[in-house]
């Protein structure tokens, strides 16, 4: 389910041409390639929680996925570069449809957005998301 | 220490055409009435026993429909189950006293119903 989850994320991705030439680095599960280019992005499941539904079995419980995802870039622009990609990508994973295999996904809300920061001369957006999703 | 949960549990309510989808959970309440009886020169507060009552609740989540099980006002059994299909239920004739369905922006649909009827009436688990 975490696998169908981090597929769905990289196919929203690749669908939008737009996010996809702004965070021309790539999107990455977890972790970066060494010599990713500047700006990128990861992302990673915080929690999965479940609802549980009498009499049912595990799979039809309601359930709920926190990821987050954090955006990187090295351009010295004060921070210009990585607003307008939080921006953009808040903008196309809101609310949006995802296809996480045969869960049907109700929600997709965003339930955090922190600052940006610098660190290293590299700044960095942290946006969080929880997914809800069933088998019914 | 505790041994049961209510995984296995289900309500069934004889007037709807099926059992209830998707419950989380269910209650079921005795009630007694009292008479005061307390004189204007009494010390103390004095009680008799009065009727009995009991109330049930069940609250369900509505992911792509929204059952409602009939009409207000409608009698018919209700069954509390434990473990579903087994006679580990609490059954009554019960009257539907209120449907209360919830929508929220961070939440599935969530529906919660109420139930009230005569105690002589209930079956406890075996």
């Amino acid at each position: 389910m975490i696998r169908q989850t981090a597929t769905a994320i990289m196919q929203k991705f690749n669908s939008d041409s737009n996010l996809q030439s702004l965070l021309s680095g790539g999107l990455y599960f977890h972790q970066a390639p060494q010599a990713v280019s500047s700006p990128w992005g990861t992302f990673f499941v915080i929690n999965v929680s479940d609802d549980e539904i009498m009499g049912s079995s595990s799979d039809v419980n309601l359930r709920d996925v926190e990821i987050q995802i954090s955006l990187f870039s090295e351009k010295t622009d004060g921070g210009e570069e990585i607003s307008l990609i939080t921006e953009i990508f808040t903008e196309v994973f809101d609310w949006t449809n995802l296809n996480v295999g045969e869960y049907h996904v109700y929600k997709v809300q965003r339930t955090g957005l922190g600052p940006i920061t610098i660190l290293d001369e590299i700044w960095q957006s942290n946006i969080s998301y929880t997914i809800g999703m069933t088998k019914e | 220490m505790a041994n049961i949960h209510g995984k296995g549990g289900d309500v069934t309510f004889a007037a709807s055409d099926d059992t209830l989808g998707q419950v989380t959970a269910w209650t079921y309440t005795s009630n007694s009435d009292t008479a005061r009886t307390t004189g204007m020169t009494a010390s103390f507060e004095s009680f008799v026993p009065g009727l009995d009552t009991f109330t049930g609740t069940c609250e369900a989540v509505a992911v792509t429909t929204i059952d409602i099980p009939a009409d207000l006002a409608t009698s018919s059994e209700l069954k509390l189950e434990l473990v579903a299909a087994d006679a580990q239920a609490f059954t009554a004739d019960a009257i539907l006293t209120s449907i209360t369905e919830t929508a929220s922006i961070d939440d599935v649909g969530r529906l919660t119903l109420a139930w009230e009827g005569n105690e002589d009436t209930v079956t406890y688990p075996a």
